[in-house]
């Protein structure tokens, strides 16, 4: 074990957070090596300066105006919906299958409502952005449907140009 | 419909009275991070209100199984960070400036009753000498060494509580500690 790696582990050192065979082995080393065991001892101290620091009392209104302020909290439906239903799986099911359960339920909800705005506002923005491409070869000149185009699932394909003549691609497909 | 509507009624009624036992409890410890991370009265004083609220707001997700300090301070991190994101620059203040409230002026605890005048003057300065330093460290930082020295969080409780893994809260922690060794190498003797 050299001195660089005792350097780096004194924290998880002093901290106990190492596993016993290192933990020796550091220890070891510690009491053979003066710069490494200096380290230590200024990383251990560190720590006890900082854990003695004196505990902070809050104005003693605080936890009222929380109180007072939780009394003006109003939790959206969905939210309510969504909260209901977690305490309601987790009496029933694991904390993993109600987490997995609450997930689906948000998803599906996403899904129907809130995401497809989401989708006709980035839909009508792409739309309307004109189509051009910045090229440097004649060759590679984007080939310009004559047909009608419609938009439809999110695959990235429309290449909409900017100011600065980068590439952006959109999560749209053309048909 | 009334029917179902009583119920969620009588739920929420017993969530906002665990809630409000919650505040009672847990408010004077959550204030203390709160300061330490912040470096001022005013500061910790919205911070810890924004973690309430934003904890009582989600309140039903919360797994009664687990403690309620580390599911509150995985929230104030992110109220903390979030509210640096928005404003970068922190107003800093000295400890010993009195801070006058509507109910008066804000006090420190004080250490320990057993300390004679000159340990408590040397103490005070030595606090704020380290919440100086603390408050020079990069917030990510800062957060793993409140939480591992002053709350005593495992390493697996911060990785939970900061959202992310045991090998970066012992890099954060080491690079943290090294920082803060460096800016108060010339206490060291008063540190000891």
């Amino acid at each position: 074990m050299n001195c660089r790696h005792v350097v780096n582990s004194s924290s998880a050192y002093v901290d106990g957070e190492l596993a016993g065979a290192e933990m020796l082995e550091i220890r070891r080393h510690l009491s053979n090596c003066r710069e490494c065991s200096e380290e230590y001892e200024f990383v251990r101290v560190t720590k006890r300066a900082v854990a003695r620091l004196r505990t902070v009392a809050p104005p003693e209104h605080l936890a009222a105006s929380i109180v007072a302020r939780l009394d003006e909290v109003s939790i959206p439906p969905f939210q309510r919906a969504l909260n209901g239903l977690f305490r309601f799986t987790a009496r029933k099911l694991s904390p993993v299958a109600a987490a997995l359960a609450v997930s689906c339920v948000a998803l599906a909800i996403l899904t129907a409502g809130g995401q497809d705005r989401l989708l006709d506002e980035r839909l009508d923005i792409v739309a309307s952005a004109p189509l051009s491409v910045h090229v440097e070869s004649a060759s590679l000149q984007p080939q310009i449907p004559d047909t009608p185009i419609t938009y439809s699932s999110s695959k990235p394909l429309v290449v909409a140009d900017h100011a600065g003549g980068a590439f952006q691609l959109a999560d749209m497909s053309i048909h | 419909m009334e029917f179902a509507d009583t119920i969620t009624e009588v739920a929420r009624d017993g969530d906002r009275r665990e809630f409000d036992t919650l505040v009672e409890r847990y408010h004077k410890q959550a204030y203390n991070i709160a300061y330490r991370m912040a470096g001022n009265h005013a500061d910790a004083e919205d911070l810890t209100q924004e973690a309430f609220i934003r904890a009582f707001r989600f309140f039903g997700q919360y797994r009664r199984e687990l403690p309620f300090d580390s599911w509150l301070y995985k929230i104030m991190s992110n109220v903390f960070i979030d509210r640096l994101r928005r404003r970068p620059k922190a107003n800093i203040r000295s400890l010993d400036a009195p801070v006058v409230t509507q109910e008066g002026e804000a006090q420190f605890d004080v250490a320990d009753p057993c300390d004679g005048p000159e340990d408590v003057v040397l103490s005070r300065e030595m606090d704020v000498r380290i919440q100086a330093a603390l408050e020079t460290l990069p917030e990510a930082f800062r957060i793993t060494v409140i939480y591992a020295d002053i709350e005593g969080l495992s390493y697996e409780e911060i990785a939970d509580v900061t959202r992310t893994n045991i090998g970066t809260v012992r890099s954060r922690l080491h690079r943290g500690r090294r920082l803060l060794r460096d800016k108060l190498k010339k206490y060291a003797d008063q540190l000891l």
